[in-house]
């Protein structure tokens, strides 16, 4: 069921854990008018013009994140203090993303949060060369058949739903977007294309979805105005080959067999030294193609920027 | 005040051009010289809807598909000079395309594909479901992504044709491609996954019987263990493979003709039973079988 959030006199509050990151800064920006931010986060915030943050500097598996619930009559919490860097020992990743978000979604269910956005990606369906294009959400989790590294994020989405169909009366949005890319993110996607060199697995050239930062922030400000729960793909503009957006970002590619950087990137893995686990290249060799449209559909979304708008803006700061 | 207009497909962050885009671009260039103007005409033609830089969702992008298109179009017309009946039987919109497989190689794809291009009214692009191991493969996959070929995925299946795509289909597989030459012209079981897709999206299916692709390499074995080792489908001998070495793969020049009959449109949701469904699989199967004899009893010589 659609239906808007009615206009109360008093002044509707939403919690944003990890509000110091790139893509949650910008979030905060487009927050309404009419909604208090309260901001928590590890490292300072940047200030935000013309509105005023309560900004809490704490770690989310912290018991003193639960006063903040106490203190405050939260209406609504985007979940975005997940930690991506694969250089992060997975205990800890584990430790931050997993017992971090039941802890967090523990204290929405007590004290009565009417609505819960939280932030997975389409990473967790994985690089399959089987994978149809146009994944729905109700696709198999492949993920971790062959890159055990990132199985921190397929637990997480993996808990999220299941807590969503726990809590049928609060309003649980869980996003997967395609890669997020743009000049305040720094993800492995966005590392990669600003290097200025590109090695590319040879004679692979999949299709990639992008979306830039500023329209995954509408995207996550959308989830604000309609109380539905769901699991939702979300989709940029489109899908290039890897080859053609290296291009617009203007790196110069170089190709190397696959086998070869695999096992380099594995050894370097190994000697701690690896930029990035070794199975990552399968998100340069086979395509993870998600549909959307049952996003842009429920919450009357539709990406602002062009396929050469959002790629251009990676680099070009 | 002017703007000068930078192509950031050519120039890397510094400005440089990259030596291999510049490699690239006059290699592109003169090659795209050789591209027929009619394919170049017809693939604007095209209806399918690509983004604002050519490509599809599958990566089809009709820029590349040329080159492959007019060596396609160039055998379709001078190597194997196939012959088209009743091409104006397809009807526009999405449809299936359900042919008879032969020939070790999938040259009856090619010149189905070549026919819809160059012969149908309006041009179509032909998709065809091909072997998910094709997508393991570094260049091949890549090759045909550009050309509109599609993983044979049914999801894959149900998205073109809701997009209303044309749809090539060979329900054989590859046991029908692989047939020994005492099999030519004879069907192996079809599968029934495509009738099924059919009656989900409600498209027609246009039987489609293909003469001269079972000469153009006769096998007279299946070496299954050389197959099972190389990760292949079958390892066919023949008369000039592997005795010749990949010389061995260029099939005789057989001359083809291709029957398209009238679209047949079946009634069901596509949760029927497997019987009920083999029943109307059946009358696909034997207007094709029909088709065929008529073909080879009209066909006067292999060769011309």
């Amino acid at each position: 069921m659609i239906g808007r959030i009615s206009m109360t006199t008093r002044r509707k509050k939403v919690l944003i854990t990890g509000i110091s990151g790139g893509l949650a800064h910008q979030v905060a920006e487009m927050i309404p008018q009419n909604w208090d931010i309260i901001g928590v986060g590890l490292r300072e915030l940047r200030p935000i013009k013309g509105r005023k943050i309560e900004f809490h500097k704490l770690d989310i598996t912290k018991n003193k994140l639960e006063d903040i619930f106490r203190r405050r009559q939260l209406d609504c919490v985007i979940h975005m203090a997940v930690n991506d860097n694969p250089r992060v020992p997975i205990k800890h990743r584990h430790h931050i993303n997993v017992v971090g978000t039941m802890k967090l979604l523990e204290d929405c269910e007590r004290y009565k949060v009417k609505k819960v956005v939280l932030l997975s990606s389409a990473n967790v369906y994985g690089a399959d060369p089987n994978n149809p294009v146009y994944i729905s959400e109700d696709h198999p989790l492949r993920v971790t058949q062959s890159y055990s590294e990132i199985s921190d994020k397929v637990e997480f989405d993996s808990y999220c739903r299941s807590w969503m169909y726990k809590n049928p009366s609060i309003s649980t949005i869980i996003l997967r977007p395609c890669h997020i890319i743009g000049s305040q993110v720094h993800n492995n996607l966005t590392g990669y294309l600003r290097l200025k060199y590109i090695p590319i697995p040879l004679g692979f050239d999949p299709m990639i979805q992008v979306i830039h930062e500023i329209d995954m922030a509408r995207a996550i400000n959308a989830c604000l105005r309609y109380n539905l729960s769901g699991i939702y793909n979300v989709v940029g503009p489109g899908e290039l080959p890897l080859t053609e957006i290296i291009n617009i970002v203007g790196g110069a590619p170089f190709p190397i067999p696959h086998v070869v950087g695999y096992s380099a990137l594995r050894a370097l893995w190994a000697l701690g030294i690896g930029p990035l686990p070794a199975p990552q290249v399968e998100f340069l060799m086979y395509p993870c193609i998600i549909d959307g449209t049952r996003f842009q559909e429920d919450f009357r979304f539709s990406p602002q920027l062009s396929l050469s708008e959002t790629l251009r803006s990676t680099v070009l700061y | 005040m002017s703007t000068v207009e930078v192509d950031h497909r050519v120039y890397n962050k510094e400005g440089n051009l990259t030596m291999l885009n510049m490699a690239l671009r006059l290699i592109g260039s003169q090659i795209d010289s050789a591209v027929d103007k009619e394919i170049k005409r017809r693939l604007k033609r095209l209806p399918n809807k690509l983004n604002e830089y050519n490509y599809d969702a599958w990566g089809f992008h009709p820029e590349v598909a040329q080159y492959g298109l007019q060596l396609c179009i160039w055998l379709y017309r001078y190597y194997w000079r196939t012959e088209v009946y009743g091409i104006e039987k397809v009807p526009e919109g999405r449809v299936l395309l359900i042919g008879n497989h032969s020939g070790q190689l999938p040259m009856d794809g090619v010149n189905i594909a070549s026919a819809m291009l160059m012969d149908a009214e309006p041009p179509r692009l032909v998709r065809t479901m091909i072997e998910r191991w094709f997508g393991t493969m570094p260049l091949i996959s890549t090759f045909a992504a550009r050309h509109g070929q599609i993983l044979g995925d049914p999801k894959n299946c149900v998205k073109l044709l809701e997009n209303d795509e044309c749809v090539v289909v060979f329900p054989e597989g590859a046991r029908g491609s692989g047939k020994l030459w005492y099999d030519r012209y004879t069907l192996v079981d079809f599968g029934l996954g495509f009738m099924r897709l059919a009656l989900k999206t409600k498209t027609p299916i246009v039987p489609v019987s293909i003469i001269g692709g079972e000469e153009q390499m006769p096998s007279f074995y299946d070496a299954k263990p050389l197959a099972k080792m190389l990760g292949l489908p079958y390892f066919p001998i023949t008369p000039t493979f592997p005795w010749l070495g990949l010389l061995g793969f260029v099939p005789f020049p057989t001359k083809y003709h291709i029957y398209f009959d009238d679209p047949l449109y079946f009634e069901g949701t596509g949760d029927e039973t497997d019987s009920e469904i083999q029943k109307k699989v059946d009358i696909v199967k034997k207007k094709i079988l029909d088709n065929v004899a008529f073909g080879l009893a009209q066909r006067k010589n292999i060769f011309w």
